[in-house]
């Protein structure tokens, strides 16, 4: 395409007479694309603003989320310690009496425990964006890992063992189930592990609970996101972001289908021998 | 019958709220947990004796420390007038409900700061320690 200028201006002679037309032609095109450029280049620096602020507000709630759940065990353990030395130092002698030396260790070893998972999930994160979360290549079996996690579910297991990471899918199946358990407003949750397709393992986990809100379900696998209102569920709100990490490290998916008030299932599709573990 | 100041803890993180009603009892007051804003304000509904203080976590599952002061709202003037102290990893609270709380107080809790502020507001019979293991 080319951009042209013309102007054209009518000579007189000395007696005023039209003697001549003189015409002026001026190539625009470069002009032109220079602008059309400009305005592409304006419009990607405004779509790339506009990103940048969501990133940075997600990082700032992300921050704020982290600090909020890293004060609570450090809360918890200030208690117990103010407490004990209270009473230290009042002469009181039940702080020495068994039941209450074995409440305070039992606790402190849960809000550790607390502290070391959330550091090791911020930790994952960081993996996770430099390409340095590292997969061992072992077989699992993924009864034994539901087995494992200890609580009263609602489970379906085929023979469906498989290589992969055990540490990692095991992260997985706590992270979805933590999950639904949060979500589950009392009712059942139930776990399927299926082998019916030839190259893969399905995993799927469904809740009866509260669900999910269609505008909150497109983000869930975000970094920072948190599927409820953040004031109403705690948990840094890396689980899914990190399960989902995982499982395509894998070579395998994960998605996620919820009805407001029927709950919320989701289904990891593992390959039984997956490439690059 | 206990004439014990009695406290709410309304916080959602179970150590936090055992470690502040084993405290709380072991200076003499009547403490009671729960575990949300719900279970508070039912409580507050059809209470056997209202509470001195009320101890307010803000971030916490069913309802939260917000929701609670604006459902506080619908209740009976008696329970509207007890103080609410927030207790939060994010205070300072800044809302439209700001000024129905007597103070607030970041986590984690200063012990000393804590009792000072329940012994200002608990305008009952001075607590008599507890030596209860």
């Amino acid at each position: 395409m080319t951009w042209v200028s013309s102007s054209a201006t009518l000579l007189r002679n000395d007696t005023s007479e039209l003697s001549d037309l003189m015409r002026v032609e001026q190539d625009l095109t470069e002009r032109k694309l220079s602008e059309g450029i400009k305005q592409v280049l304006i419009m990607n620096l405004k779509s790339t603003q506009t990103e940048l602020e969501r990133s940075i507000k997600a990082r700032d709630e992300f921050i704020n989320i982290c600090s909020h759940e890293l004060k609570t065990p450090v809360t918890s353990l200030g208690l117990q310690f103010q407490v004990a030395d209270r009473q230290i130092k009042s002469g009181d002698p039940t702080v020495y009496s068994e039941a209450r030396v074995k409440r305070r260790v039992d606790l402190v070893n849960r809000q550790l425990e607390k502290l070391n998972q959330l550091i090791e999930d911020m930790l994952d994160i960081s993996r996770v964006a430099s390409g340095r979360l590292q997969l061992l290549r072992e077989g699992i079996d993924p009864a034994d890992q539901l087995g494992a996690l200890g609580v009263q579910l609602e489970i379906e297991v085929q023979e469906a063992k498989f290589e992969g990471d055990a540490y990692r899918i095991e992260q997985v199946i706590t992270n979805l189930v933590t999950h639904a358990m949060k979500h589950e407003d009392g009712k059942p949750v139930h776990v399927k592990v299926s082998s019916a397709q030839p190259d893969s393992v399905i995993l799927s986990i469904r809740d009866e609970g509260i669900g999910i809100a269609p505008s909150r379900l497109k983000t869930i696998f975000g970094r920072f996101e948190r599927a409820i209102s953040s004031t109403n569920i705690s948990g840094l709100g890396l689980g899914m972001y990190l399960s989902q990490q995982i499982v395509q490290e894998h070579g395998g998916s994960i998605e996620v289908s919820s009805e407001v008030s029927s709950g919320t299932t989701f289904v990891v599709k593992l390959p039984k021998a997956p490439a690059g573990v | 019958m206990s004439n014990s100041a009695s406290i709410y803890v309304i916080e959602d993180d179970q150590d936090i709220r055992d470690s502040l009603v084993e405290i709380l009892e072991l200076e003499g007051y009547a403490p009671e947990g729960f575990s949300n804003g719900q279970e508070a304000i039912e409580s507050l509904q059809c209470p056997k004796s209202l509470p001195e203080v009320m101890l307010l976590d803000l971030m916490m599952p069913v309802m939260g420390g917000r929701e609670f002061l604006q459902a506080r709202e619908q209740l009976d003037p008696s329970v509207r007038s007890i103080p609410v102290y927030l207790l939060s990893a994010v205070v300072p609270y800044r809302g439209p409900l700001e000024g129905q709380v007597a103070g607030q107080m970041r986590k984690p809790v200063n012990i000393d700061d804590l009792l000072s502020v329940i012994e200002r507001h608990a305008k009952g019979s001075r607590p008599q320690k507890s030596r209860a293991a």
